[in-house]
């Protein structure tokens, strides 16, 4: 019987040393144009998890949950858990968990709206945090 | 002193894992700076860093419903007084989320820390 997937997860983290990713995922919400890019940091206990395997349910069971309306039964905690991933198979399975499909789905634009970047790209200085925007010809970050 | 060691209690009708009494009923928390770069947590996915002081945390195991759950925050700063409040605006069963600011309620990057509880999906 799969355990619930809260257990895994606790079990997990006081097992598995967190990993801090080298990447980040910087991504624009075409909806909202004028908001600036918003930056997605990887969860370090995730991240050990993900790359652990058989404690994350399939990224598939996710995305029909995104269906269930609030209240009813739900696919992802009760799944049977995947096999270990790489970092950037983890990366990958995270956008499609946390980033809106019109960004990385739906999207037909010209710009680019979504860009995985090394840490190093992300300026450190934000004084000016709500003009960023994806950096469209140079391969800066923002 | 005795142990017991055992991997469920029941009441006959429900069960649940030891792990919820050893570990705590605390479905999900995160520690943050102000760039939602997470210095510890449980149950999140990632930090989504949305702008100057707004931040969002997917949960890997979802609450049940939006009315499920109940969320604080506090901001962890150098300064007192900072606040920290829910944004309803990204703020749902499958993640959680806040805007740190001021005292005049200005938004501002500041290190926070989130707990929740309530019942998961």
């Amino acid at each position: 019987m799969t355990q619930h997937l809260w257990t895994r997860l606790l079990e997990a983290k006081s097992r598995l040393k967190p990993v801090q990713s080298k990447y980040r995922v910087l991504f624009e919400d075409p909806t909202q144009p004028d908001a600036p890019a918003a930056v997605l940091v990887p969860d370090p206990n995730w991240m050990a998890a993900a790359l652990e395997g058989n404690i994350l349910p399939p990224i598939d069971t996710y995305q029909r949950d995104r269906d269930v309306p609030d209240g009813q039964p739900k696919e992802h905690p009760y799944a049977a858990p995947i096999p270990a991933m790489t970092e950037e198979e983890a990366i990958e399975y995270l956008i499609m968990k946390d980033i809106p499909p019109q960004v990385w789905r739906d999207y037909q634009g010209n710009r680019s709206v979504m860009k995985i970047v090394p840490v190093e790209l992300i300026p450190s200085d934000r004084s000016f945090r709500n003009a960023w925007k994806i950096n469209q010809e140079m391969e800066m970050a923002a | 002193m005795s142990t017991l060691n055992v991997s469920n209690i029941t009441d006959g009708t429900t069960t649940v894992g030891t792990s919820y009494v050893v570990n705590g009923s605390t479905k999900a928390w995160v520690a943050a700076n102000g760039s939602a770069v997470i210095r510890n947590s449980s149950n999140i996915s990632s930090g989504v860093d949305n702008g100057t002081g707004d931040f969002s945390y997917p949960l890997i195991n979802a609450y049940s419903a939006e009315e499920d759950y109940v969320t604080t925050a506090t901001v962890r700063h150098s300064t007192d007084g900072l606040i920290a409040t829910r944004n309803s605006s990204r703020d749902f069963a499958t993640q959680l989320a806040i805007e740190t600011s001021n005292d005049a309620g200005s938004l501002g990057d500041y290190g926070h820390e989130i707990m929740s509880v309530g019942d998961l999906a």
